[in-house]
């Protein structure tokens, strides 16, 4: 016999997210006078322990069958607060979250009345789902123990050997010819001035010599898709024809980043205008000019430098070139890599002058400010510009020095000419021109910056959005050597978890057809893009088409297509979303 | 002398188009989460449904929502190939361009019903066509089926029961 429900109905703040536009209270009391509802309360923050302590009490004491949360996103807490209601022996489909933050507060921040309004009618529209939900049975699905990890740089190396060492077979990828990606295209590596090749080879032959690691160089992801526990992507090496099928429980993500393009900034089509990462690669023994520190368009040792700090990184509206989105994120590395290389140009060529552009200069990791007191101590200049007057980089054909710097100085109010051989612009990170390819395959959320999204900043730094799939290194976002190597470590961990558990729970939402309406006509087959659906023939004579359950992945589609209306997709069912619309549009 | 007072003339409240967004979990709605992250405004007139894959709408579904007094229905998916369920948007992009011609059979301008695609990158594209469409909305007015079917009378029909 079906319960009557009794739903609580749990109203969230979220500290002054929501709670700063929206009547949390308001929204709270409303909720209490909706039919069904036993108990409506409001909290600072429903996802805390005293949050979640609330509903538990509030389930005994209530004897609550239903639980309602109007909070974050369900993309972002649903998993939490199904946890709450499982600990008290409750089923987890019997939650229901309303979106009053990603969908009202902080869409509609100057508009409180609108808000709190359209909080009262997402928070009608759960509850009259949550009416209606049922109990569904737990599903688990087996995860294969092996790994794809995406990137063969530090962070992808680092999270391959990692994986890798807890005895998990792992499939590196990376579309170069060779491992170690921007960081073995140094010269040094600050703070401790490292030749990166001493510190990737050994872990390069390691990882091709794993037992447990296949490397592929020069190859692409031609396909991937799946979900936790059971992903599929086919490997094509570049300039064959060859393509291999793998499958693998759990990803890696770390594809890394690309220096910002400064074309058409800082009068970059000079030869002598050169990037940070141009300078070491002319600067290191196998480079163009076997370590020689010469300028580019002459072949002469520089007498003077001018570096250039935040070029895209930290831009706005003003300071971007037509027709560019503004980078309005700090990079983090440049400030102390500019430092540091200015420190190694004075070792390697000590009569060069060196002039330092800088906007404001932050050079905040471990090790990174004696670095700067280092850098001072070469008697270098340091001209502070501000973002609305840019340096100005020009041409000084005929001169004695080929390029002048014009700025103005913040700090002594003058404006400076400087007479240079060589500019170089510490250009910004962007993501790697590949991570929007595998955000759209992956299904993994990108974040302003185009940098790929975390599920939450602080609580799941190291998770995607999509269950299974993990990020590494620059792919989330601008990073130095080793914040990139520590974000592998934990994110290997993270993705050996499942394939350890070798088990995971899945979404019990899948479809079921009622075989008494079905009439055996196959729409729904036709419409499976899982092969999910398939005929049985019953003992009386009738065909009917019949779920495999462990091959559904819940989508629906059968269910929209059925002309008999005999397929029902749990969770989401017809009467159930019907509900919903009914609550937005005819009560209230 | 007697002052004339000006009699205020009565505030018409502007028309508020109620629209239904039926969005896929893993593209439109993370759309729309990101365009919350971003702090993108947008006018509160839509109400969210949240399904797993366009291709789960029944069109049953958008015909109800006409029915109960929408001025305007939403549909947002993945773009093309990106479905999570390989093809469930081209499915509902189907029924999509069918149930359009009905429902303009039926007197429901075409700009009342909208099929997008709107990916988890996309907060700004997102805001961008709600914006639009309750623009075009204000301009078409209240839904011609609104004033004839609310008021209560759909009442929930329940599980049919064999």
């Amino acid at each position: 016999m079906e319960e009557e429900p009794r739903i609580g109905v749990y109203v969230c703040n979220c500290g002054i997210n929501i709670g700063g536009v929206v009547n949390v209270e308001e929204v709270a009391e409303y909720a209490s006078k909706l039919p069904n509802v036993a108990v409506a309360r409001s909290h600072l923050y429903m996802c805390s322990d005293r949050g979640q302590g609330m509903i538990k009490d509030d389930i005994d004491e209530f004897k609550l069958n239903r639980v309602v949360v109007a909070s974050c996103s369900p993309r972002m807490h649903e998993p939490t607060f199904r946890k709450v209601v499982e600990e008290k022996g409750l089923n987890k489909y019997v939650f229901e979250q309303a979106n009053l933050r990603e969908h009202v507060s902080w869409v509609h921040s100057k508009q409180p009345e609108e808000a709190t309004n359209k909080a009262k009618d997402l928070v009608r529209m759960a509850v009259a789902k949550a009416r209606l939900l049922e109990p569904l049975p737990q599903q688990m699905v087996d995860v294969k123990g092996e790994a794809l990890v995406i990137g063969g740089g530090i962070s992808g190396l680092s999270a391959a050997k990692s994986i890798a060492d807890r005895g998990f077979k792992v499939h590196l990828i990376e579309k170069t010819p060779s491992f170690g990606g921007k960081m073995a295209q140094l010269y040094k590596v600050f703070p401790t001035f490292d030749d990166p090749q001493e510190l990737l080879n050994p872990l390069i032959e390691d990882v091709m010599n794993h037992p447990n690691i296949i490397p592929y160089l020069s190859s692409e992801i031609a396909d991937i898709d799946g979900y936790i526990g059971n992903y599929r992507a086919v490997i094509r090496a570049q300039n064959e024809e060859e393509e291999k099928e793998i499958e693998f429980g759990t990803i890696v993500v770390a594809t890394g980043f690309q220096p910002y393009d400064p074309t058409g900034e800082f009068n970059y089509n000079n030869p002598n205008v050169i990037t940070l990462l141009d300078l070491h690669q002319l600067m290191r023994d196998d480079g163009p000019t076997q370590g020689n520190l010469v300028t580019p368009a002459d072949g002469k040792p520089p007498r003077s430098i001018a570096f250039i700090s935040c070029v895209g990184s930290r831009q706005n509206e003003n300071i971007v070139p037509e027709g560019k989105k503004p980078n309005t994120y700090c990079s983090r590395v440049c400030c102390t890599g500019m430092i540091a290389t200015s420190i190694e140009v004075k070792e390697k060529s000590p009569d060069t002058d060196i002039f330092l552009l800088y906007r404001d200069l932050r050079t905040h990791g471990k090790g990174h400010e004696e670095l700067f007191t280092d850098f001072r101590e070469t008697g270098s200049t340091m001209i502070r510009y501000t973002d609305d007057q840019l340096p100005v980089v020009s041409n000084n054909e005929g001169a004695e020095y080929p390029l002048t710097v014009t700025s103005y100085d913040s700090l002594s109010g003058l404006n400076i000419e400087i007479p240079v051989d060589l500019v170089v612009l510490a250009t910004g990170m962007i993501p790697d021109d590949t991570a929007s390819q595998i955000a759209s395959k992956l299904h993994i959320t990108m974040s302003a910056d185009k940098f790929f999204q975390e599920l939450h900043p602080k609580l799941a730094p190291l998770n995607s959005v999509t269950d299974g799939v993990y990020l590494a290194g620059c792919t989330q976002g601008p990073k130095d050597v080793p914040d990139s190597v520590s974000q592998a470590f934990g994110a290997a961990a993270k993705a050996c978890a499942p394939m350890a558990m070798g088990t995971v729970e899945v979404e019990s939402t899948i479809s079921v057809i009622n075989e008494d309406y079905c009439t055996g006509c196959g729409v729904c087959q036709g419409s499976c893009e899982f092969s999910a659906i398939v005929f049985e023939d019953k003992p009386e004579g009738k065909r009917v088409s019949k779920v495999i359950e462990a091959l559904c992945k819940g989508c629906g589609t059968c269910g929209s297509s059925c002309p008999s209306g005999a397929i029902t997709m749990l969770h989401f069912k017809d009467r159930q979303l019907d509900a919903m619309v009914r609550a937005a549009l005819l009560e209230g | 002398m007697v002052e004339v007072q000006e009699i205020p003339k009565k505030v018409e409240r502007e028309f508020e188009p109620k629209i239904i967004g039926f969005l896929c979990n893993w593209c439109s709605y993370a759309g729309a989460d990101l365009a919350g992250t971003s702090r993108v405004q947008y006018p509160p007139n839509i109400r969210i449904v949240r399904v797993m894959c366009t291709g789960r709408i029944d069109p049953q579904l958008i015909l109800n929502a006409f029915r109960y007094g929408a001025d305007g229905v939403l549909i947002a998916g993945c773009h093309e190939g990106d479905c999570h369920y390989i093809g469930g948007n081209y499915r509902a992009y189907r029924k999509y361009l069918l149930l359009k011609e009905f429902l303009q059979i039926m007197g429901i301008d075409e700009k009342r019903f909208r099929l997008e695609w709107v990916s988890a990158s996309e907060g700004e594209r997102f805001a961008k066509v709600v914006r639009e469409m309750v623009d075009d909305i204000k301009e078409i007015g209240p839904s011609p089926l609104g004033t004839i079917t609310t008021g209560g009378i759909v009442e929930d029909e329940g599980e049919p029961k064999i």
